[in-house]
């Protein structure tokens, strides 16, 4: 449905985008990671052709006609019209052929805006607006929807009903493209993830493969003590990538190790153990293992 | 067709539902009545200000053509201050504030748009001029000796009118290819009146898109060829102006 192909994007000398790679098939929710100003927004801008970009090729939909959904990450709408009214003037720009009184109501209600749509969008909540730009986006059934951030600036209970709303989206097989950093939500929405690391695509996989890869991918957290450089170093002998931040020892194995034999290696140096926890790899660690390269995560 | 209307439907419910009609409706009112009064009781007023008599000789009986004069300088100075504050928010303001971002993802194309806003905003500034060049002529004449015939006042107020839509038209277009209205708002409000005050300094100004008003104070349109030639260079202009909008948008040079 979305195929492209080594996009290089550029703001002059800045490189924001470096070849990147992304494929969404017809049907998937394709949640897009990246930290601040790693060129998310850049890239759903050039997918919905509001900016040009300098290199690669972009497929959509087989080049055969589609009709795109796009939410910005701060939806600006006019703030002297009504919700309904700012709906009716997003079906003329649609050129929307069926009743618009009648879609208005389907979608103010879908978004649980119909009660507030008499009223001026300048007096809406921050989610009322984020909900109003769903509204706009859903508007003509669209092939392709894209969401830049939609969650970001929401509180929890907004953030909820945005998931909810994007979830009920999800039937009728049209693909979905949803940037977040928050990686909660794209865990409870996505069906395939993108990673978006020094201008690249680091990681694309379906949800599934990564969180089944995730399993495997245990470390141990423990507070000891009596420890020292000497017991660390033996430690290290049987394959261990330990690190130690006062009383806090972590443990990662590289090759495949139970619980009870790393417990059973501490215990043989003698080091008392206060409390053992068994850490698995989320959504979150996964991330910030690809993306702890990232100039804008060193301290420098 | 149907982008271009609900445009200028969408354009007219936030002049409307915001200060901005109260705004210039009240500028123009304000001009139209409160010029000719404060003409017409010059006299008492500078006698209370205790102006020697000597000086107060030496101010002309304002008549009519005094006073409508008066009407349309300030409507082109004043007036048009207020017009291009007042839409600038929709010729510019709305790229800036990326409130176009959704319409145009959803399809609303840039000629519609460019369109819209060459339709409702040039022809809001010849309403403002000529209808309130009208009304400054219905109270100038209870208020005034002199006459000056109806016709030659309806050809004065629309070249007026015409003096606003040229100027609302330049502001629209380098609004829209700016996307900074601000900055376009002022250049033009000073560069204009600096091009009109050196013109007329050195005692030229004919054929002056920017100066129509003046022909307009003359009422008897002795030279009315030239007056002619003036409208047609002032309405081609306009065109221009459009048509230059249109293409540079695009090519895509529209800030959205």
């Amino acid at each position: 449905m979305i195929k492209i192909e080594n996009l290089h994007k550029s703001y002059q000398s800045l490189k924001v985008l470096d070849g990147i790679n992304i494929n969404a098939e017809q049907g998937d929710v394709y949640g897009f990671i990246g930290s601040n100003g790693s060129g998310k927004t850049t890239t759903m801008n050039i997918i919905t052709k509001l900016i040009p970009y300098n290199e690669g090729k972009i497929t959509i939909n087989d080049n055969k006609p589609y009709k795109l959904g796009y939410l910005p990450e701060t939806p600006n709408i006019f703030p002297y019209l009504t919700g309904f009214e700012y709906l009716s003037y997003i079906a003329k720009c649609c050129n929307y052929q069926g009743d618009i009184n009648q879609r208005n109501e389907e979608v103010l209600r879908l978004v649980r805006l119909f009660k507030a749509s008499k009223r001026k969008v300048g007096g809406y909540s921050r989610g009322m607006i984020q909900r109003l730009g769903i509204a706009a986006a859903i508007y003509d059934n669209p092939d392709i929807l894209i969401l830049d951030e939609p969650t970001s600036a929401l509180d929890p209970e907004g953030r909820l009903e945005v998931i909810k709303i994007i979830n009920s989206l999800k039937e009728g097989g049209r693909t979905i493209i949803f940037s977040s950093h928050i990686l909660d939500d794209v865990e409870r929405v996505a069906t395939k993830i993108g990673i978006l690391s020094n201008g690249k695509i680091v990681v694309e996989d379906t949800i599934n493969n990564i969180l089944k890869k995730s399993k495997e991918m245990i470390s141990y957290g423990l507070i000891v003590e009596d420890i020292d450089e000497n017991k660390l170093d033996n430690l290290r002998k049987h394959g261990l990538i330990v690190t130690l931040e006062e009383q806090n020892l972590e443990i990662e194995p590289t090759t495949k190790m139970s619980s009870n034999d790393i417990l059973k290696l501490v215990l043989n140096e003698n080091i008392n153990i206060i409390k053992f926890e068994e850490k698995r790899y989320d959504l979150e660690r996964i991330y910030m293992e690809v993306t702890k390269n990232e100039p804008n995560k060193r301290n420098d | 067709m149907s982008q271009i209307n609900a445009t200028i439907k969408k354009d007219l419910l936030g002049l409307t539902r915001t200060f901005r009609f109260i705004l210039i409706i009240g500028i123009g009112l304000f001009t139209a009545i409160v010029n000719p009064l404060t003409l017409k009781y010059m006299g008492e007023l500078l006698k209370l200000l205790q102006v020697p008599e000597s000086m107060l000789d030496s101010f002309p009986k304002p008549d009519l053509a005094m006073g409508l004069t008066n009407v349309y300088s300030e409507l082109t100075d004043l007036g048009l201050l207020v017009i291009l504050l007042a839409i600038m928010s929709f010729i510019g303001g709305e790229q800036k504030k990326k409130l176009l971002t959704m319409p145009i993802t959803k399809g609303l194309t840039l000629n519609s748009y460019v369109i819209s806003k060459f339709i409702l905003f040039p022809l809001l500034g010849f309403l403002f001029g000529f209808v309130f060049s009208l009304i400054g002529y219905t109270i100038s004449i209870n208020m005034f000796e002199g006459s000056i015939p109806l016709i030659n006042v309806i050809g004065s107020s629309a070249l007026v009118g015409l003096e606003l839509m040229f100027v609302v038209s330049l502001a629209v277009m380098i609004g829209i290819l700016t996307s900074r209205p601000g900055i376009g708002v002022t250049i033009i409000y000073v560069s204009r009146l600096t091009l009109v005050t050196l013109l007329t300094a050195i005692g030229y100004n004919r054929f002056n898109p920017f100066a129509l008003s003046i022909y307009g104070s003359m009422f008897n349109f002795a030279e009315l060829s030239e007056v002619i030639i003036s409208v047609c260079i002032t309405i081609v202009s306009i065109i221009l102006l459009f048509v230059i909008t249109l293409i540079r948008t695009n090519k895509r040079t529209l800030k959205y």
